[in-house]
Parts: C-alpha cells; sequence; structure tokens
C-alpha cells in the first residue's frame, strides 16, 4: 500500500510570500517618503526673533514693509548726499512710515528719531498706540563694514527691522544685538516662500 | 527687333546697383543694428510688471508681455505660441510667489530653459494666503504684492538691482529710473491719504471678495477680516457663500471690495444679503500692456478705498 502525504489545498504559503511583498512595499515607501520629507515650513526662530508674516498685526506688518522699502531710499540718499537724511527730510519726501498724516496715524502714530551710537545708525519710532502697533527700529548695516568693503551697497548687507512691545518705553542706548534684546526689542525675521504650485522653485 | 527689348549694358549695371543697393544698406548700418540687437529683451507674465520694467528701462531694453492681452492669469493654460516667444528673452521677471506659477513650466518647454529669471518679490515680506485654506500651510502666501504701493516699490528696487547686474552699462540708469518711478508712486499714496480728515475706525471691518488687496489695505493700517473666495480664482459653493455670509453678518462687517475685471453673479447675492456697501478695486490684470497701466490703476483704487473709507465713517 502506498501512502501518499497530500497537503491540504489551503494558501498558507503563499498568504504568507503576499504579506511579506505586502510589509517590503510599505518598508520602501516609508523609507522614500522620509527620505523625501520636506523641513517644516517654519525654520526655529531664536527666542528675540519674530516673524513678520504670523507674529506681526496688520498694522505692524505695513510699517514694516515701508521700513524696508525705506532703508533702500535712505542707502540711495546716503551714497548721493554723503550724509544720514534726518527725519524732516525723510518726511518732507513722504516717505514711509516717516511721513506725517492719517496713515501714519492708523498704524500706532510712531515719533521718529535718527540714532547713532559707533558704527551703527538707527531710525527708531516710538509708538503713541502701542495696543495698535508696537515701537519699531531701523538699524542700518554698520558704516563700517560698507567702508571696509566700498563695493557692498547698503542693501548687499541687509538693514534690520526690530520691534518693541514691552519693555522700558525710553529711546535704546546700545544699537548692538545683546542691548535691544536686553530691553525687550525682538527681531522680524522675514521668509521667502516661492508659489508652492512652482515646478522649478526649491520649496 | 530683339535688342529693343533687351537691356543695354549700362541698364544691367544700373539694375544690378539697385538690386545690391539693400545689401550695402545693411552693411553701412550694421553697427546700429548690431547695438539694437544688444538691447536686452526682458519678459514679464503680468500686466503691473509690464509697467514696472517699461519705467525701470525706459528706452534701453525691450519689455515682452509673454501673455497676451485679455487672458485672465487666474485660468490661463500656456499655449505653443506663448512658449516660443520665451526663447527670445534675455530675462524674465517674475511675481514668483503664487500668481505666475505656470511660468516655470513655460520656461522648461521653452528653447531656452536656463533663461534668467529675476524674482521680484525677494525683498517683500510676503503676508500668509487668504481664503478657506488660510494658515494649513505656512508657504502658501498671498501673491498680490502687485496690487499695493509699498510691495511695488520694493519689486521695482529689485528689478532695478538685478537688471543693472545683467547689464552693467545702464545699471545707474536703471537705478535712476526706479527711484523716480518710486518717488512718483509714493506721490500717488499720499495724495489719496492726504484726502482723508481722520484715520480709518480702529473697528472698521473689512471684506473682499478676492482675496487679493491684504498688501494695500496694510498701507491703510486696516485688516482684511473675510474673504469670500474659498481659494484663489475659485468660486464658492452656494454652501461656502451662504457660510460667508453669515460670517459677514456676525463680524459686522462695513465694506466689501469686488472685483471690476472678473465681475461674478453671486456678488450681487452677498449685497442683496448682507446691505453692505460693496466698491469694486481693479486687479490691474485686464487690457492692454502699458507703461503707467500701474500708476493709473492703483490711483483707482488708492482713490476707492478712500471713498469706502470716508463713506463708512
Amino acid at each position: 500500500m502506498t501512502t501518499q502525504v497530500v497537503r491540504p489545498a489551503g494558501a498558507g504559503h503563499e498568504t504568507l510570500w503576499v504579506v511579506l511583498a505586502a510589509a517590503c512595499v510599505l518598508l520602501v515607501a516609508a523609507i522614500l517618503i522620509g527620505a523625501r520629507a520636506q523641513p517644516l515650513a517654519a525654520a526655529a526662530l531664536s527666542s528675540h526673533q519674530i516673524d513678520a508674516r504670523t507674529q506681526l498685526n496688520a498694522a505692524e506688518q505695513g510699517v514694516h514693509a515701508d521700513l524696508l522699502v525705506a532703508a533702500e531710499e535712505i542707502a540711495a540718499l546716503i551714497e548721493t548726499d554723503k550724509a544720514l537724511p534726518g527725519i524732516e527730510q525723510l518726511r518732507g519726501m513722504d516717505l514711509p512710515p516717516f511721513a506725517a498724516g492719517v496713515g501714519a496715524a492708523a498704524r500706532g502714530g510712531h515719533e521718529w528719531r535718527t540714532q547713532v551710537q559707533g558704527h551703527d545708525v538707527a531710525y527708531v519710532g516710538r509708538s503713541a498706540a502701542p495696543d495698535v502697533a508696537a515701537s519699531f527700529l531701523l538699524r542700518l548695516p554698520a558704516k563700517g563694514e560698507a567702508e571696509s568693503s566700498p563695493k557692498a551697497h547698503a542693501h548687499d548687507e541687509e538693514a534690520e527691522v526690530w520691534v518693541q512691545r514691552e519693555g522700558p518705553a525710553n529711546w535704546p542706548e546700545q544699537l548692538d544685538d545683546a542691548s535691544l534684546t536686553r530691553q525687550g526689542w525682538r527681531q522680524v525675521v522675514v521668509r521667502y516662500d516661492a508659489g508652492v504650485t512652482r515646478k522649478d522653485a526649491a520649496h | 527687333m530683339p535688342d529693343q527689348h533687351q537691356p543695354s549694358a549700362r541698364r544691367r549695371h544700373l539694375l544690378s546697383a539697385m538690386a545690391w543697393a539693400p545689401m550695402a544698406l545693411v552693411a553701412t548700418s550694421v553697427p546700429a543694428w548690431a547695438q539694437q540687437a544688444r538691447k536686452l529683451r526682458v519678459g514679464v507674465t503680468l500686466h503691473p510688471y509690464y509697467s514696472y520694467v517699461a519705467n525701470v528701462v525706459g528706452d534701453l531694453a525691450e519689455v515682452v508681455p509673454v501673455i497676451p492681452a485679455g487672458f485672465n492669469p487666474h485660468a490661463y493654460e500656456p499655449r505653443t505660441e506663448d512658449i516660443k516667444r520665451i526663447g527670445s528673452l534675455d530675462v524674465i521677471v517674475l511675481n514668483g510667489v503664487g500668481h505666475d506659477d505656470f511660468a516655470g513650466r513655460m520656461i522648461s518647454a521653452s528653447e531656452k530653459p536656463d533663461l534668467k529669471v529675476i524674482e521680484a518679490n525677494a525683498q517683500v515680506p510676503l503676508l500668509a494666503a487668504v481664503g478657506a485654506g488660510r494658515g494649513t500651510s505656512g508657504k502658501v502666501v498671498n501673491p498680490h504684492t502687485f496690487l499695493s504701493v509699498t510691495a511695488s516699490i520694493s519689486q521695482v528696487n529689485t528689478i532695478a538691482r538685478e537688471l543693472g547686474k545683467l547689464d552693467p552699462a545702464n545699471a545707474n540708469a536703471y537705478t535712476a529710473n526706479a527711484r523716480a518711478y518710486a518717488q512718483k508712486l509714493r506721490k500717488l499714496r499720499a495724495d489719496a491719504l492726504g484726502q482723508l480728515a481722520q484715520a480709518p475706525a480702529s473697528g472698521l471691518r473689512i471684506a473682499t471678495i478676492h482675496g487679493a488687496y491684504d498688501y494695500l489695505l496694510r498701507e491703510f493700517g486696516l485688516e482684511v477680516a473675510a474673504v469670500v473666495e474659498p481659494a484663489h480664482g475659485i468660486e464658492p459653493s452656494p454652501s461656502q457663500l451662504k457660510g460667508t455670509i453669515d460670517q459677514i453678518r456676525s463680524l459686522d462687517v462695513k465694506v466689501i471690495f469686488s472685483e471690476m475685471d472678473f465681475p461674478s453673479a453671486y456678488v450681487d447675492t452677498i449685497r442683496r444679503e448682507t446691505g453692505v456697501r460693496l466698491y469694486a478695486l481693479t486687479h490691474i490684470s485686464h487690457g492692454p500692456y502699458t507703461a503707467d497701466k500701474f500708476e493709473n490703476e492703483i490711483a483707482r483704487n488708492l482713490a476707492t478705498v478712500v471713498r469706502a473709507i470716508k463713506e463708512s465713517a
């Protein structure tokens, strides 16, 4: 009598292989997705920095944008006049945010002054209505650096905008990072993001 | 007899001289022609950028709109002839933050896939995107920087600086033109603000149909409380429209800015349901490309905002 062992017609082995193959596909996909993941949109900011897009209100965003444009105009004036333009001169040119009037009043009614300390030059605007907008400070690129590299224009060495929401409401004594931070000033950081459906730009 | 119809030797000379004359003309005018050819050809995608570049370069370069006038940039699909036009450019100026995202694909499909691109918004502090998707991703920004004075001046400066790098011989002229143009634009804004006797009330709530005017309204210290379109250039569904109308009522919105260039029937529904005053602003994306288009239309927008503020006081 011959005995033949016939294995049951179940698909145990096939199931095992299919499960294994599926696990492999999942593993490969997980590795690929992990490797291609984009970094989080918001870059980590230092404690003395705030983000222009998300941490300023509408009035402050308006003043901030005006200050960045004003910095370019001021740099051009310094180049032609060889002197730092005063607030009156800027106001006479209707250069926002220094220009007086309804626009300025609606955005905090800042009182502007120039401040020069060593190599640091700044335009400081103290807010008349801190609940509408913070106080602002525009620090121009240090003169010393510009002189050491005559080709460097002010826009290559970025002008910086700082805001002060709390802290002593007096004019800043020192204009270096550490002193400003100590007095409650925060540097406004601008982030550039290209159109999200652009294929050619890095995101 | 046949001799009468044959040109004489003298006439043959004359004819041959006349035939060669155009060639001689070309030969003597080569320097001028070559100079003409050296003029930069600067491509632009949107109307305001045509005005920016035209004012920066004056006669020193040629401004070439890539998209023919009459196309709505929100619904534009690249066409072969437009892609072909890119091949003739030396440089292209882009909005680059969401209003001409089609341009990248057009450039890579063109004869000049490595065309130099000027990112006009490189120095502009960008605002977050508006609409229902607002805040879902920190990377989606509001691309309408070309509808405000300050952000436009920043772009004009960037364009002048970058064109100066490409064409150093004319760099000083570009910078001078950019400054003069910026001063002109600043004056428009100062004149508009000068017509306001008092600052807008701090509680003035504003809604817009198209999420395009945040940059402009920040110049008046105003914020947009609600945007009707659920996403850029997308009409709301009936349920979304109802949601917006409820929102406009609950937020006590006083003014709605609608679109002059892209009118929609549902805007009347909003006016009927809420009773809020409507004012039409222009998206500056319609009609022929001209150098003074931007200044004329932004002046109109500034005047409209001033009127809205006055009438809501």
